[in-house]
């Protein structure tokens, strides 16, 4: 589980610290403030070793695929200035580790085996007439460095450390859920994530969830049409696309199943109220609350909402995991970037005296 | 949970008291024409309620959390000195304390420097306390000239009920002040904030002196 993290030069951050994360951390502030980019700091830290950790983050804000450095990575340092050095400092169960980008003008990647040399001198050509980015990942006694170079086929990722496949850190699984409700991407997840699910004969669990939204969903199946592999669900005895069950019963099994087929993972979710009536606020907060707790997941996610901030308060509580909870007010003062943390109590307290919290 | 108003802080002078019956009696205090030769007391205060007394540790802590504390420049705490002043002198420097706050030594002291810190307890409003709570000022200050003669008679009749049903008031300043104001057919069932908008109190009274003279330091 994350405890703290602090960004340097990442996005809108010249520098921002965040202190005693819990296994459900709730972020709200103004338009601006740096809610969405703390989600993707920690994405982008824990993906870090995939050669599209940019343009994934990128693709977050619905910002299209591109090809080239100002597009891919400038636009995740600080005022776009890729001469100061962006990091991410990241305290996981206690092990601090810490991922740096830098830009490197001098660096020519040597000839790789596995690369085509055709391709391999493009790349090569590529280095030297723009500049790469250097990259060092830290946990202990563990070091990974290489660079990100703009290729003729997009990203390439050279990696200068030598480590053996088994050595290699393997980082958390961490699955971002944007405020866009459920896309076609997400959809092959769930159906995927259900059928492991289903064969460790936990369907049942995913249905009793699913009916506190949707009370007439009797049973979940998938379905193959037209090659496609589909999650249908039986409402009022008609097996029904789950997709017409509207976007919060979508978006609830996406959150759901991210957690209980991927134990031990990280949730982040933007603006978690998006798809949701206020009402189900409560609910949907003690079922994530639970699944948290069984999972051992820990859920990061960001609202504008005051009712669901309340339903959080609510929802814990009814679930009995309201130590497992805190509540994050990120604000920018004279341009400066801090987060303010309340306690289950101190929230509901803060909201019993009409004090404003967002 | 109900929505409820959220405060803002939006002043740089912020005034915390006990319930919303004190909040609602400063505001109109603020803006009395007693306090009108000077702008800022209607301008520039701002009156929050921080619940019970029980609960100013946590609103501290909250205040603390809270946009607009850093652009704060004084903080005054007003509460009721109830049944025992000292306890409560003693309550309000330890939440102030425990919260990480600058301590004034007594009440009617202003202390520190970025943002400046006080506090005062009702009735007095000095730096001599005494038991009793805001009911207890609201009583000293009524409007009316014959109010001391009609307190006389709601006594008389408090304690004969008292004695004819074995009735106690254990919180005879709130029995006093909503007889007295149901028995003015302008003040009927009014709370104390919708009185002092309807006129029961005066403003100018002596009484309110002490109060006047901290508040004009707060700036």
């Amino acid at each position: 589980m994350i405890n703290n993290v602090v960004f340097e030069n990442f996005r809108g951050f010249e520098k921002m610290e965040l202190s005693k994360l819990r296994p459900i951390t709730l972020i709200s502030g103004r338009n601006n403030v740096g809610k969405s980019s703390i989600l993707e700091g920690i994405f982008l830290f824990f993906d870090h070793v995939s050669p599209e950790s940019f343009a994934k983050i990128n693709q977050f804000r619905g910002i299209a695929l591109a090809s080239d450095s100002v597009n891919l990575w400038e636009s995740a340092f600080y005022q776009m200035d890729t001469t100061k050095t962006m990091r991410i400092y990241l305290e996981d169960d206690g092990i601090p580790s810490m991922l740096e980008y830098e830009r490197d003008e001098s660096f020519v990647p040597a000839n790789d085996i596995n690369v085509p040399q055709e391709m391999m001198n493009q790349i090569i050509s590529s280095a030297k007439s723009l500049y790469t980015l250097k990259f060092c990942y830290e946990k202990k006694d563990y070091l990974e460095n290489g660079h990100f170079i703009v290729g003729p086929m997009g990203m390439f990722r050279s990696v200068s450390t030598t480590l053996e496949h088994d050595q290699i850190d393997r980082m958390t699984f961490t699955q971002y859920i944007n405020a866009a409700i459920i896309n076609s991407g997400s959809l092959h997840s769930i159906v995927e994530w259900f059928g492991k699910l289903e064969l460790e004969g936990k369907k049942q669990q995913i249905i009793n969830i699913l009916q506190f939204m949707e009370p007439m969903i009797t049973d979940l199946s998938t379905i193959v049409v037209n090659g496609q592999v589909q999650l249908y669900a039986k409402m009022g005895g008609q097996l029904l696309p789950l997709r017409l069950a509207g976007d919060g019963v979508n978006k609830l099994l996406f959150i759901l199943l991210s957690m209980i087929a991927n134990p031990h993972s990280i949730i982040l979710i933007d603006e978690i109220e998006t798809g949701f009536h206020y009402s189900m606020f409560p609910k949907l907060w003690e079922t994530i609350a639970q699944a948290t707790y069984e999972s051992g997941c820990q859920v990061i996610a960001t609202t504008h909402s005051y009712e669901c901030i309340v339903g959080a308060i609510d929802g814990v509580e009814s679930a009995q995991r309201k130590s497992d909870f805190c509540y994050l007010r990120v604000d920018k003062i004279d341009d400066k970037n801090r987060a303010y943390w309340y306690s289950d109590d101190l929230l509901q307290t803060a909201i019993a005296t009409d004090m404003e919290v967002r | 949970m109900p929505r409820k108003t959220n405060d803002r802080l939006m002043k740089e002078h912020l005034i915390i008291c006990e319930g919303r019956d004190g909040q609602e009696f400063l505001i109109r205090y603020l803006n009395s024409q007693a306090l009108s030769y000077d702008p800022r007391f209607s301008d520039d205060i701002q009156v929050n309620d921080f619940g019970g007394n029980s609960e100013l540790y946590k609103y501290l802590e909250i205040l603390k959390n809270t946009s607009g504390y850093e652009r704060l420049r004084s903080l005054m705490i007003i509460r009721d000195a109830e049944n025992d002043a000292e306890t409560a002198v003693r309550e309000t420097q330890s939440a102030l304390r425990k919260a990480d706050l600058a301590v004034p030594l007594e009440p009617h002291l202003w202390t520190g420097d970025v943002l400046k810190i006080g506090f005062v307890l009702f009735p007095t409003c000095g730096d001599i306390v005494e038991d009793g709570t805001l009911e207890d000022l609201c009583l000293a200050i009524l409007a009316e000239p014959q109010a001391g003669e009609i307190l006389k008679e709601i006594d008389s009749f408090l304690m004969m009920l008292g004695e004819a049903h074995q009735r106690d008031f254990p919180r005879i300043f709130k029995n006093r002040l909503h007889t007295y104001f149901s028995v003015h057919n302008d003040h009927v069932s009014f709370k104390i904030g919708e009185a002092a908008a309807a006129g029961a109190f005066d403003w100018r009274s002596e009484r309110l002196d002490l109060l006047n003279q901290f508040m004009e330091k707060m700036f």
